[in-house]
């Protein structure tokens, strides 16, 4: 089943979704206002990214990070569930059957370039194993 | 935990040198009915750190590249704005 942040974001009643135009950066969580801003300029698929990753944030109760590190580490552990929520191995093996390009990857599973990105850096031995199964099975059939 | 501690730590009856430990401060969350954040932050206020109100961000650095505190009260502002119009406490 595929995640859809826009549902999750919905079943939160005191959670507020906006779209302004931010100073830095593609999406903000804000803990004190229980609210997600969005920055505008971001296309459907950025927004969706984005939706995600700042959930994820707010499941969390993350707050800004003090230190490099703790922030660092941060980022990139909400990164990659963000990534593995709004990518199946299913749907990633899918779209690398017809292209190699992260671009057309991430238009193709409606995400943007980072997360797609995070999600094949992040794959795992049985996952990775699961996608040449299935390139493989698709060479053995064009063949 | 003891209601002592819980005592101590609600009532600020001794300047604390250091924040209580993480597992203190998930007990004391639970045991006031308020979230980690809230507890955390005030923690740290009682150690002397200054409340961190910076947005956690995507594509954001740690430092918000710069970010400058009217820039994101601007933000606060408007997002307080359409609490108030779409009725969200």
């Amino acid at each position: 089943m595929t995640y859809d942040p826009w549902a999750v974001a919905g079943g939160i009643s005191s959670l507020l979704i906006a779209r302004l135009q931010l100073p830095k950066g593609r999406s903000w969580w804000l803990p004190a206002e229980d609210a997600i801003v969005l920055d505008s300029r971001l296309d459907q698929a950025g927004r969706r990214s984005a939706l995600a990753h700042e959930l994820i944030h707010r499941e969390r109760q993350d707050t800004a990070c003090l230190c490099d590190v703790t922030h660092a580490k941060q980022e990139s552990r909400v990164c990659s569930e963000a990534a593995r929520r709004l990518i199946s191995v299913e749907a990633l093996a899918d779209a690398l059957l017809w292209s190699g390009d992260d671009y057309e990857i991430a238009e193709e599973l409606w995400v943007d370039l980072e997360t797609v990105r995070t999600r094949i850096n992040d794959l795992t031995d049985p996952e990775k194993e699961d996608i040449y199964q299935r390139l493989w099975a698709r060479d053995e059939g064009a063949a | 935990m003891a209601k002592g501690t819980v005592w101590n730590l609600a009532n600020g009856q001794r300047q604390l040198a250091m924040t209580p430990r993480p597992a203190t401060l998930e007990k004391l969350a639970k045991g006031l009915g308020v979230s980690l954040a809230v507890v955390k932050a005030d923690a740290a206020a009682s150690a002397g750190y200054e409340p961190d109100s910076r947005p956690v961000g995507y594509g954001l650095d740690r430092e918000a590249d710069g970010l400058d505190e009217a820039s994101v009260e601007a933000v606060r502002t408007q997002i307080r704005a359409l609490r108030r119009a779409q009725g969200l406490t």
